[in-house]
C-alpha cells in the first residue's frame, strides 16, 4: 500500500536510475582500461613516491617546528604560529601541484587516441560518448584523489599538533578536489578540441596559468582603482549597488583557488564560521541592510563544478561533432 | 538474398574537394564487396561514411534498416569496423584487448570470456594470448584487428585496406579469414588500391575513379568489361608452317595494326603489310611432328567479336593454326586503364 504511493514510487524508480547510473560507471570499460593503464606505468608510483617524499619533508618541518617555541608571524591574518604557517605554506605547494599535475593525465586524453589512431575503432563501439569522456576523467581523478589522500597522514600530524582545525583540513580537501575537476576537464575539453597532445597541453597549461597567475595579475589593476574609488562613495551609493559590489568581488576572488583558499581562511577566522555568515551594507539612508553571504570555497566548489560540467559537455560535443 | 548496404546519391565534400560524388549501389547479403582505385578515389571516405565517422554532404546510406545519418548506433551495431592503419593498445594483452571492446559492446562479463577465447582461436592468436600487444608482428596486429571487428559478431565488416602492407604469407591467411567469414555468412565491404590483393576473395568487385563507380560487377565481369573496351589486344598465332601467306592475309585486316613473326621467310616477303614489317626478336620456333612451327604476334584493336573473326578468316584460308590465344595484360592494367579511362 505505501509502495504505491507515487513519492515512494519515485524515490524507487530514483534509486534504481542511480544504482543503473553507479553500475554504469563502475563498469565503464575506458576508466578500467585507463585505471589499468595508470597502475602498469612506471612514472605513476614515481610520481607518488615524489609526492610522499615531499609530504615526509613536510611533516618532518613541521615536527621541528613545534620542537620549539612557535614565534609569532606580525603579518599572517591572526598573527598564527609558524607551524600553522608550514601547514599553508604546504597546503599551497600541494594546491599547485593539483593544479599543475592533473591536466597532465588528460591532455592526451583524446587527442592521444587521435595521435595514436585508436580513437576510430572505440568510436565506431557501442560505446556512448559520454561514457568516454566520463571514463577518461575519472581515471585521472581517481589518481588525483589518491595523491591527495596520500597527504592525509601530513594533515592528521599538523590536526593533532593543534596547527590546524579539522574544518580546515575539510575545507582545503574540497578545494584541492575542485582544483582538480576543473583542471581536469580542461584538459579532456582541449584534448577533444584540438588534433595534438602537445597541442592540447599548451592550450591548457596556458588556461591554467591564465586563470591561476594571469587572471589576479591582470585583475589587481582595476580592482584596486575601482576599490579606491568605491571606498569614497561606496556609502553614498543605493544599498543594492552596494551588494553587487560585494558579491561581485566575492565571485571574482572564488575564480583562483589560492585567493579562495585564503579569503575562506580569514572569513572563518572573522566570521566565526566556514560556512554561512552575513555582512552589513548601508545605504545613504541609514538603514542597514545584512547581506547573506556563502563562503568561498563553497561558491568555488559550485564554480568548478559548474564549469567542470560544461567543458565535460563541450568534450562531448566536440567528439560527437567529429564522430559524423 | 537481401540488400544489407544501401548507398544513395551518396556525396561527400571536404571543404571544396569532391570526394565521392553521387555514388549509388547495393550489396546483398553474404557478399564480399571489394572497392579497388587508386589512392584518392574515394575509398575511405565512402567506408567511413559506413562505419558512422563522416557525415555525408549529401545523400543517404543504410545498413540493414537503419540510416547512417539518422541512427548511427543502430548502424554500429550490425558492423565491425577495421580502419586502414589502426592504432592498438601496446600496453594491454591481446585477450584484455579484445575483452576490452567486447565491454564497449555491452556484452556481459561471463559470456565475454567466451567471445574471446573463440576469436583467438578464429584468428589464430591462442597462443599469443598474455602476450602484449605491442609484441606482435604487423600481421598478427592485423588479425587482432579483425578479431576486434568480429567481438560483437556483426552482420558487415567493414574493412580499410587490411591486407595492404602484409607479405604474400600475412596476405594468404587474411585472405583465407574472409573466406571463412564469407562461409558463415558474413558480408564484407573492403577496399583495396590493387586488384591483386582483393579480386581472390571478393564476389563483387567496385571500381572507383575520382569518387564516382567507374566499373561494377564480378571480378571476371571487371576483367571482361576492360578488356571489351580496350583498344588494342596481342593475339599469339601458332602455325604449322611457314607464316608468310598468314601474314599477309592478316595485314590485309582492316582491325589488325601489326604482325610479327621470326620466320625469316615471312619477314622477308615483298607483302609488308601496311604497318610494315617491323619485326620484333622472336618468340619461339619449335619443331613439332610434323616439321617446324612458327608463332606470330598480332597486334589487334577490336572487341571479342572482332577478335574471332582473325581465327575464322585463317581457318577459312585453311591455314594450319595450332596455337590461337590472346595475351592477356596483368590485373593492374586492368585497372589502371579502366581508373584512367574514368579519371579523365
Amino acid at each position: 500500500m505505501n509502495a504505491d504511493r507515487p513519492d515512494v514510487c519515485l524515490v524507487r524508480r530514483a534509486a534504481s536510475a542511480l544504482k543503473d547510473l553507479g553500475a554504469q560507471a563502475w563498469n565503464n570499460p575506458i576508466m578500467r582500461k585507463e585505471l589499468r593503464g595508470q597502475m602498469r606505468d612506471w612514472r605513476i608510483p614515481v610520481i607518488l613516491v615524489a609526492h610522499l617524499m615531499l609530504a615526509s619533508c613536510l611533516a618532518s618541518l613541521a615536527y621541528l617546528a613545534i620542537g620549539r617555541p612557535a614565534p609569532a608571524i606580525p603579518d599572517w591574518p591572526g598573527g598564527r604560529s609558524a607551524r600553522q604557517a608550514l601547514w599553508y605554506g604546504a597546503y599551497m605547494l600541494l594546491l599547485a601541484e593539483v593544479a599543475l599535475f592533473s591536466p597532465s593525465l588528460t591532455v592526451g586524453a583524446i587527442s592521444g587516441e587521435r595521435e595514436q589512431r585508436t580513437l576510430e575503432p572505440v568510436v565506431t563501439t557501442l560505446l556512448c560518448t559520454h561514457w568516454l569522456v566520463l571514463g577518461k576523467l575519472i581515471a585521472a581523478l581517481v589518481y588525483i584523489a589518491l595523491l591527495i589522500l596520500a597527504t592525509v597522514p601530513v594533515q592528521a600530524i599538523a590536526v593533532l599538533l593543534g596547527g590546524v582545525s579539522l574544518p580546515e583540513v575539510l575545507v582545503g580537501t574540497v578545494i584541492l578536489l575542485a582544483t582538480a575537476l576543473v583542471t581536469a576537464t580542461m584538459g579532456i575539453c582541449m584534448s577533444s578540441l584540438t588534433r595534438s597532445a602537445l597541442a592540447s597541453a599548451v592550450w591548457t597549461y596556458a588556461a591554467i596559468l591564465l586563470v591561476g597567475v594571469g587572471g589576479p595579475i591582470l585583475a589587481l589593476i582595476p580592482v584596486i582603482l575601482l576599490g579606491l574609488t568605491l571606498s569614497l562613495v561606496l556609502e553614498r551609493l543605493h544599498w543594492a549597488v552596494q551588494a553587487l559590489v560585494v558579491y561581485g568581488s566575492g565571485v571574482l576572488v572564488c575564480t583562483n583557488p589560492f585567493a579562495t583558499a585564503i579569503a575562506a581562511k580569514v572569513l572563518a577566522e572573522g566570521k566565526g564560521s566556514w560556512l554561512t555568515f552575513t555582512t552589513l551594507v548601508t545605504g545613504p539612508d541609514g538603514v542597514p541592510h545584512a547581506l547573506p553571504l556563502l563562503s568561498p570555497w563553497i561558491v568555488y566548489a559550485v564554480l568548478c563544478t559548474g564549469i567542470g560540467a560544461t567543458l565535460t559537455w563541450v568534450s562531448i560535443r566536440a567528439i560527437e561533432y567529429r564522430r559524423g | 538474398m537481401a540488400t544489407i548496404v544501401r548507398v544513395q546519391d551518396l556525396t561527400h565534400l571536404y571543404g571544396t574537394v569532391q570526394a565521392v560524388q553521387d555514388l549509388s549501389f547495393q550489396v546483398e547479403e553474404g557478399t564480399v564487396l571489394g572497392l579497388i582505385g587508386p589512392q584518392g578515389t574515394g575509398k575511405t571516405s565512402i567506408l567511413r561514411i559506413l562505419a558512422t565517422l563522416l557525415r555525408p554532404t549529401a545523400g543517404e546510406a543504410w545498413i540493414g534498416e537503419h540510416s547512417v545519418c539518422q541512427d548511427p548506433r543502430g548502424v554500429r551495431r550490425l558492423i565491425g569496423y577495421v580502419p586502414n592503419s589502426f592504432g592498438v593498445y601496446e600496453g594491454m594483452t591481446v585477450r584484455e584487448y579484445l575483452d576490452f571492446f567486447a565491454a564497449c559492446y555491452d556484452i556481459p562479463r561471463r559470456k565475454r570470456t567466451e567471445i574471446v577465447e573463440a576469436l583467438l582461436q578464429q584468428v589464430n592468436l591462442t597462443h599469443q594470448r598474455n602476450e602484449r600487444v605491442r609484441r606482435l608482428t604487423q600481421e598478427a596486429k592485423r588479425r587482432l584487428g579483425l578479431a576486434r571487428a568480429l567481438v560483437h559478431d556483426p552482420d558487415v565488416l567493414i574493412l580499410d585496406e587490411l591486407t595492404s602492407g602484409l607479405g604474400a604469407q600475412g596476405r594468404a591467411e587474411i585472405c583465407e579469414l574472409l573466406r571463412s567469414l564469407q562461409a558463415v555468412g558474413k558480408t564484407i565491404l573492403l577496399s583495396s588500391p590493387t586488384l591483386l590483393e582483393v579480386s581472390e576473395v571478393c564476389s563483387q568487385i567496385g571500381v572507383m575513379a575520382a569518387g564516382r563507380m567507374a566499373a561494377w560487377g564480378t571480378p571476371a565481369e571487371i576483367e571482361a568489361a576492360a578488356r571489351r573496351r580496350r583498344e588494342t589486344r596481342h593475339i599469339r598465332v601458332r602455325l604449322a608452317g611457314p607464316a608468310g601467306e598468314a601474314m599477309v592475309m592478316l595485314r590485309s585486316m582492316p582491325n589488325v595494326q601489326d604482325v610479327t613473326s621470326a620466320d625469316p621467310q615471312a619477314t622477308a616477303s615483298p607483302a609488308a603489310g601496311k604497318h610494315g614489317a617491323a619485326l620484333s626478336e622472336e618468340k619461339t620456333s619449335q619443331p613439332c611432328s610434323g616439321g617446324r612451327t612458327t608463332e606470330m604476334l598480332v597486334t589487334f584493336m577490336g572487341d571479342d567479336l572482332e577478335q574471332t573473326e582473325v581465327l575464322t578468316r585463317l581457318l577459312q584460308a585453311g591455314l594450319p593454326v595450332v596455337g590461337y590465344q590472346e595475351v592477356r595484360p596483368p590485373a593492374e592494367d586492368v585497372l589502371m586503364q579502366i581508373t584512367r579511362g574514368n579519371a579523365s
